[in-house]
Formats: structure tokens, C-alpha cells, sequence
């Protein structure tokens, strides 16, 4: 089990490193062709969308587990160690769970874009629109990870430094 | 009744500790079941929130901050720093002030900020004999700056958000960021001399000119950017991977401290860290479109008005609110929840978008260095391994400082609006 865990970890990395350097990519393109050539394509507008758009669906999973996607755990700090592990597995469950009933609506909502094309680069929307029930179905996934994390006594804190804003 | 569910199951969850993205997602749901409504709507909202080119952005300028800080241009500019006012009393203290408004130009966030300078200037001041809370509260007032002097990831969310342009947020950051660093600079030196703080010698101005060569193409890079901008070649989106570009080229090249085997590494993490917050801002968008088709902005705005139309007492009241959900909410939250009403309320008493912008951003930064959701005050109390308690104490001055700083930037327009209005016209 942990060692299938691993290897979706490892996939969802690369698939992060791909869809960032496809992005780049296509921004770099843009501004090269826009400043140095004398036409310039009109798709790499809408890859670099949708680039960004396969990076937040791989990605969301694992910053759960890195602790990027912050919280604030502020109350369950004053928590005793044991009430705190059981606080935080049982909030880890509860996002796995909430990620996983998003499943359904999220399909439903991928199979609205099998109608449509995207205007410059004619893909099937399905396609992209698919980010939204693989952003879902990575954040039970790592929900759950999360939740033996948790249980095992090492779940990432704000209190680490790990966080936006 | 489902405002209330709305709010109940927000507050509930987050005090349980569920990160502020999915207790937004999961109050939304609730609602969307209690009203008899289709979830479908969760990923439909979520993906038009992220579907949004400005936010391109969000990778681009972390990636580019990772890049340089990987590079060792944290130790560079802390040098530079250094040799600029460190002989002044209170010096590593100046240090950290002049380091986090350089620093600025080239991250976007200010907790970021308070991680990479707070790492390496909060055990350093210890060691130098400054007390640990003083260590702490100036690392996470100065960290304040970051997204004010750009880039700013808060600024391009609410360009994300209301249409206002990035490029003009930006420029119109740049003398409020400088304001901020030199009201700080004061309080620091002041402190620093009633107690009798420690500072360096004059090491001269070979050292100065060498350090400043050291921490040259990081300046070069806060140039780069605005220069990209004023100059209309590239757009933000366009700035901030053009930015990466760079900070690779010299961290990788001109500074040698970033090896081909790290890049893989910085790449992955700073894509999970921008995943993280367009995570969040999909979510709150979908908690955002809950909150307008129950016509609360308009209901919050209307309450607001209702009560004066005086401008002055207007922005008063607009500077008490932000700063009053600054201190509770994450940031991106309260700017996807919040900013667009109370920016119909700004524009509805003739304020400048942009200047509403600059000074919403300004107070919401603020709120990181207040309790109880001060987020970089917990990072760099965690940093100098102290509680809370004495860190707010030694954060007060500072605070104070930042908040004359609000109210001019507030109340002088000219301060925010004259150099975007100089390049792009009004």
C-alpha cells in the first residue's frame, strides 16, 4: 500500500514539473514571438491556462501533505499531544472524505466539457475540465495519507513556516 | 438560515484545524445541500477561479523567488545590507529592515520573507547580543513590506479578482513599500538607542561597493520586473516567468549556488506551493459566489454606506474592517470573500481602484503581524524559539509605525497613484 502511495507521489511530482515547464514554456513563447517574430501564435495563451490548470490538480494533493495548504491550528495546539493526534487524523479524514464526495459532481461537471472545443487550440474541453474530479480524487488520496500521518504523530504545522499570504 | 450554515461549518472547521482552503469548500458544500442545490456547482466556480491568465503569475514569481534564494542571494543581500546600515545603532536590526525591502523586489509573500531573512538574521541578532523578542518583531513587521513592494501575490489575486491592472498595483506598491522600510528604520533606530543596542564598525566603502556588487542582480531583478512593466513589453504573467528565467541564469550561472541536481527539486516545490494557493483561491471563489448570490456584498456595502458618505470617514471605517479580518482571516481568503464589495464601497465615495487596492493590500499585510492569526509573527516566534506572548509585546512599535504608515497611504492618494499615473497615464 505504502510503496503504491510512493509511486503516485513520485507520478504527481513529475506531472507538476511538466505542467510548470509547459506553462513556461508557453509564456516564453509569447513574449518571444510577440517581441522578435513577426507573427505570433494564439494558442499559447490558452496551453499556459491550462498548464496552470494540471498544476493545481497535481499539486493540491501533495501540498496537503507538505503542509503548504495552510491551517490554522492555533486551537489545537492547546490541545494535549493525544487530543491533538486524534484531532488532526480525524480533520485529515474528514478532507479525504469531503474530497472523495466531490468525485461524482466533478465527473459530472468533466462530462459538460465533452460538448465543447477550446477556442484556439480546438481540444475537447472534457479534457481540461478533467483537472477538476483528478484535483479532488488527489486530495482524498492525500487526505488519507495525511490521516495516517497524523495518527502516526507527524503532521506539518503553520508553526513550521510552511505557508502563503 | 444558509448564511448561517455558511458561516457555522467555516468557523467550525477551521478552528478544527482543516486547511482554510477545503473549510471554505466544505462550508460551501453545506450550504449547497442545505438549499437543495447541486454540488456540480463546487468544481464549476472552482475552475473558472483558477481559470484566470493573471494568475499565472502566482508560479512564476515564486519560482523566481525559490530560484534566487537557492541561488544564496538571501546571505548577499543580508551583506549588503549590512555594509549599507549596519554601523548604525541598532544595526543587524536596520540589517533586517533594509534586507526585507530588498528581499521584496524579489518574492511575493511576506511569510516567505520572514522564513528565508528570519532563518538566517533571527539567530544571528541573538547571537549579537540583541534580545530575542526585539529579534523576532522586527524580522516579522519588515516581512510586511514583501507584498507591497512587487511583486505581490495578493495584488495579483485581486487583479484576478475586480480587473484592476497588476502593472499599475504594482507601481503604485513601490513608495508605500519605501515608506513602510523607513518608518520601520526610525522605530528600530530610536529602540536601538534607548537601550542601548549593539552596532557594527564602518567597515568603509570598499566593503560597501564590493557587498553591493554581491547583491547586485538581485536589485537587478526588482529593476527587471518594473522596468518590464512600465515598459509595456511583457505583461505581468509574462514578467513573472521571464523573472524565473533570470534568477536561474544567475543563480545557476553568475552566483554558482544552485546545481542542475536542485533545480528538480525547487521546480516540484515551488509548484506545489503555488498548487496550494490556487487550491485556495478556487475554493473561496466557489464560497465567494455563494456569498453574491445572497447579495451580501451588497448587503455589507449598502450597511456601510447607509451609515455615512463622508470619503474621509469612508476610508476610516474600510481601513478598521480590513484590518480587523486581516487579523482573523488568511489573507486570500479574506481578499476573494471581501475585497470586491468593499472596493464597490471605496469606488462608490470616489476612490481610486488602484489606491484601494494598495491600501486594502497594506492593512491585510498588517494583519499578519497582529494576533490572533498573525502568521508571520508565529513563524518568527518559532524561528527565536519564544511564545507568542513576548513577540507581540516587542511587535507593538513596529505595528505602530506600519499603521502611520497606513493612514498617509490612506489618506494621500499621490503616494500610490502618482507613479503608475507617471508611466501609464491616468
Amino acid at each position: 500500500m505504502s510503496r503504491t502511495i510512493a509511486r503516485v507521489e513520485q507520478i504527481a511530482r513529475l506531472a507538476v514539473a511538466v505542467a510548470f515547464l509547459m506553462l513556461a514554456a508557453a509564456v516564453l513563447l509569447q513574449v518571444i514571438a510577440r517581441t522578435f517574430l513577426p507573427w505570433s501564435p494564439v494558442w499559447t495563451e490558452e496551453l499556459a491556462r491550462f498548464s496552470l490548470l494540471y498544476l493545481v490538480a497535481c499539486g493540491a494533493g501533495l501540498s496537503l501533505r507538505t503542509g503548504d495548504l495552510v491551517n490554522v491550528d492555533l486551537a489545537i495546539h492547546l490541545l494535549p499531544p493525544t487530543w491533538r493526534r486524534i484531532t488532526d487524523t480525524l480533520t485529515a479524514l474528514a478532507v479525504a472524505v469531503f474530497a472523495l464526495c466531490l468525485i461524482p459532481p466533478s465527473l459530472k461537471f468533466m462530462a459538460i466539457g465533452s460538448f465543447q472545443t477550446s477556442p484556439a487550440l480546438a481540444w475537447r474541453m472534457d479534457w481540461v475540465f478533467a483537472t477538476m474530479p483528478l484535483v479532488m480524487a488527489m486530495l482524498a488520496l492525500f487526505g488519507f495519507v495525511r490521516a495516517v500521518d497524523a495518527w502516526r504523530g507527524d503532521a506539518p504545522s503553520v508553526l513550521d513556516g510552511a505557508a502563503d499570504g | 438560515m444558509g448564511v448561517a450554515i455558511l458561516f457555522g461549518v467555516f468557523v467550525i472547521t477551521l478552528v478544527m484545524g482543516v486547511p482554510v482552503a477545503l473549510a471554505l469548500g466544505m462550508a460551501s458544500a453545506a450550504y449547497l445541500v442545505g438549499n437543495g442545490m447541486p454540488l456540480v456547482v463546487i468544481p464549476q466556480k472552482m475552475f473558472a477561479g483558477i481559470d484566470v491568465f493573471v494568475l499565472l503569475c502566482i508560479p512564476g514569481f515564486i519560482l523566481a523567488g525559490n530560484l534566487m534564494n537557492g541561488g544564496g542571494i538571501t546571505e548577499r543581500i543580508i551583506r549588503f545590507a549590512n555594509a549599507l546600515v549596519g554601523w548604525i545603532r541598532g544595526g543587524l536590526g536596520l540589517t533586517n529592515i533594509a534586507g526585507s525591502m530588498i528581499f521584496a523586489g524579489v518574492s511575493g509573500t511576506a511569510v516567505g520573507d520572514a522564513a528565508s531573512l528570519g532563518g538566517v538574521l533571527i539567530p544571528g541578532m541573538k547571537k549579537a547580543g540583541y534580545p530575542a523578542d526585539f529579534s523576532a518583531a522586527v524580522t516579522a513587521a519588515s516581512s510586511t513590506i514583501g507584498p507591497i513592494i512587487p511583486p505581490s501575490v495578493p495584488m495579483i489575486i485581486v487583479g484576478a479578482l475586480t480587473g484592476v491592472s497588476v502593472g499599475r498595483m504594482f507601481l503604485a506598491g513601490a513608495i508605500p513599500g519605501l515608506l513602510l522600510g523607513l518608518g520601520l528604520m526610525i522605530t528600530c533606530y530610536l529602540i536601538a538607542r534607548r537601550r542601548g543596542y549593539p552596532h557594527l564598525p564602518w567597515r568603509g566603502w570598499g566593503e560597501l561597493v564590493r557587498a553591493f556588487a554581491g547583491a547586485f542582480w538581485a536589485l537587478a531583478m526588482t529593476v527587471l520586473i518594473l522596468a518590464g512593466l512600465m515598459s509595456g513589453i511583457a505583461t505581468p504573467s509574462e514578467t513573472a516567468i521571464v523573472a524565473s528565467l533570470y534568477a536561474l541564469v544567475v543563480g545557476g550561472l553568475v552566483y554558482r549556488g544552485l546545481a542542475w541536481r536542485d533545480l528538480p527539486r525547487v521546480l516540484v516545490s515551488s509548484a506545489v506551493s503555488s498548487a496550494a494557493i490556487l487550491t485556495l483561491v478556487g475554493f473561496a471563489n466557489v464560497f465567494g459566489w455563494i456569498l453574491a448570490s445572497e447579495r451580501i456584498p451588497q448587503m455589507l456595502a449598502d450597511a456601510v454606506l447607509s451609515l455615512t458618505d463622508n470619503k474621509i470617514l469612508i476610508i476610516l471605517l474600510l481601513n478598521v474592517l480590513l484590518l480587523v479580518i486581516g487579523s482573523f482571516m488568511e489573507t486570500i481568503a479574506a481578499l476573494i470573500i471581501l475585497f470586491t464589495p468593499l472596493m464597490a464601497v471605496a469606488v462608490a465615495v470616489g476612490v481610486d481602484p488602484v489606491h484601494f487596492a494598495t491600501f486594502g493590500v497594506l492593512n491585510l499585510m498588517i494583519g499578519l503581524t497582529t494576533p490572533p492569526v498573525g502568521v508571520c509573527l508565529f513563524v518568527c516566534a518559532n524561528i527565536a524559539r519564544l511564545p507568542l506572548g513576548p513577540v507581540i509585546g516587542a511587535v507593538l512599535p513596529f505595528l505602530a509605525s506600519n499603521l502611520v504608515v497606513l493612514l498617509l497611504v490612506s489618506f494621500i492618494p499621490a503616494l500610490s497613484l502618482w507613479l503608475p499615473n507617471l508611466v501609464f497615464g491616468n
